[in-house]
């Protein structure tokens, strides 16, 4: 096994597994707990790694090829297996998850792109999953955290290529956090934010 | 399938499912994507499911019951089935993830924990999860997020009470101490009246 570069005592270690599992279980938010999309999707490692390959391609624009079903790799970086890619495209057609086209470049090439039917709730389930991410984040860091899991966060995420996004993020929470205080009239906004 | 309360036009679906893909992908930043254990635990969707349950025993100090596993749901919310339970807790058995005990108090009764000669490494996978959240979710605020994805999850953020905005605020206090030691700190926190 791989050796780890930051050591962690046991109240670390518990500290940083309960989280997991708060995000886990934060993850179960939403509506589609039992759509048929999501428990297919979902219910083995090559078909929840052609889910993301989905999502990628759909984000961009852009269709999925065979060529990218073939270099898309599941848990422990293994690519996926051509029967399983042929069957599991299959049976994605045949539910009526994805559709195929023809390419207009190349009539022989067949391209794949999730079923319009479906990407509705496929996209409020990953807007489900953000926000569950964002709000399972900020009451780990108000709660759960330890001051050794703090700083090793602190130094992680004060690279420089992280600042602009972090100074997004806060400034978007410090927007947040202001329009709740001035309906309730409440004091409970940080320091910082705060600060005159 | 059910209907969803909220509708996302097709620049807000894109961005949103641009933003699931990439979170997908910064999980993949972590020291053990080829360990046994990790290989193991995310093969199906029963050990996925035992994995975070024995997450969630050992943050609470506790160990793991027969009845803990058959309370534990999968993807689709179906509990685990009797055999799928004994098989694979006998090859975690096998394979050293995990250790079992007889109860103190009653010593017919088996509980489970993970074994600590892994707990270093699933601790730190942990702590890589994290670390890949929190950048790919402040990216993406910054950088990929849309005016309508944005309203909606401030909305949902107020929704949540004062709960989630003393730990929002308790969040935006430490990213603000994370950039003033970077010495570039956000306009709103250096505001002056």
């Amino acid at each position: 096994m791989t050796k780890t570069s930051r050591h962690w005592n046991n109240s670390d270690a518990r500290s940083l597994l309960l989280g997991e599992f708060h995000d886990l279980h934060g993850r179960s938010y939403h509506s589609y707990q039992e759509a048929e999309w999501y428990v297919w999707f979902l219910g083995n490692p090559t078909r929840y790694a052609m889910f993301f390959l989905f999502l990628h391609k759909y984000g961009k624009g852009e269709m999925v090829s065979y060529t990218d079903l073939t270099q898309t790799k599941k848990i422990g970086q293994i690519n996926l297996k051509i029967d399983s890619i042929k069957s599991t495209i299959r049976d994605a057609l045949e539910l009526k998850y994805i559709n195929s086209y023809k390419s207009d470049d190349d009539k022989r090439v067949t391209l794949y792109d999730f079923n319009s039917g479906i990407i509705q709730e496929v996209a409020d389930y990953c807007f489900c999953m953000r926000r569950n991410r964002m709000m399972e984040s900020a009451k780990y860091i108000h709660l759960d955290t330890t001051l050794k899991v703090s700083k090793e966060l602190n130094e992680a995420i004060t690279k420089d290529s992280m600042l602009d996004a972090l100074s997004s993020i806060v400034e978007h929470t410090n927007r947040a956090v202001e329009a709740k205080l001035s309906n309730k009239n409440q004091l409970k906004l940080s320091s910082k934010a705060k600060k005159k | 399938m059910k209907i969803n309360k909220r509708t996302w036009s097709n620049l807000d679906a894109r961005s949103l499912l641009h933003g699931e893909f990439h979170h997908h992908y910064g999980q993949g930043f972590h020291a053990y994507e080829k360990s046994d254990w990790h290989i193991w635990f995310f093969g199906n969707t029963t050990k996925y499911a035992i994995f975070f349950l024995f997450l969630h025993k050992y943050g609470k100090g506790e160990m793991v019951s027969y009845t803990d596993l058959t309370q534990t749901k999968k993807i689709g919310q179906v509990s685990l089935k009797i055999d799928s339970i004994k098989s694979t807790i006998r090859e975690a058995l096998e394979l050293g993830f995990i250790r079992s005990f007889k109860s103190d108090d009653d010593k017919r009764v088996t509980l489970y924990d993970l074994n600590p000669d892994i707990v270093g490494e699933i601790a730190d996978y942990c702590f890589s999860m994290r670390r890949n959240r929190m950048i790919e979710a402040s990216k993406f605020i910054h950088s990929d997020t849309t005016l309508k994805i944005n309203t909606e999850l401030g909305e949902a953020i107020r929704s949540h009470g004062g709960e989630i905005i003393e730990a929002i605020s308790s969040a935006v206090k430490y990213a603000n101490g994370a950039l003033e030691r970077a010495g570039k700190v956000v306009t709103l926190s250096k505001k002056k009246n």
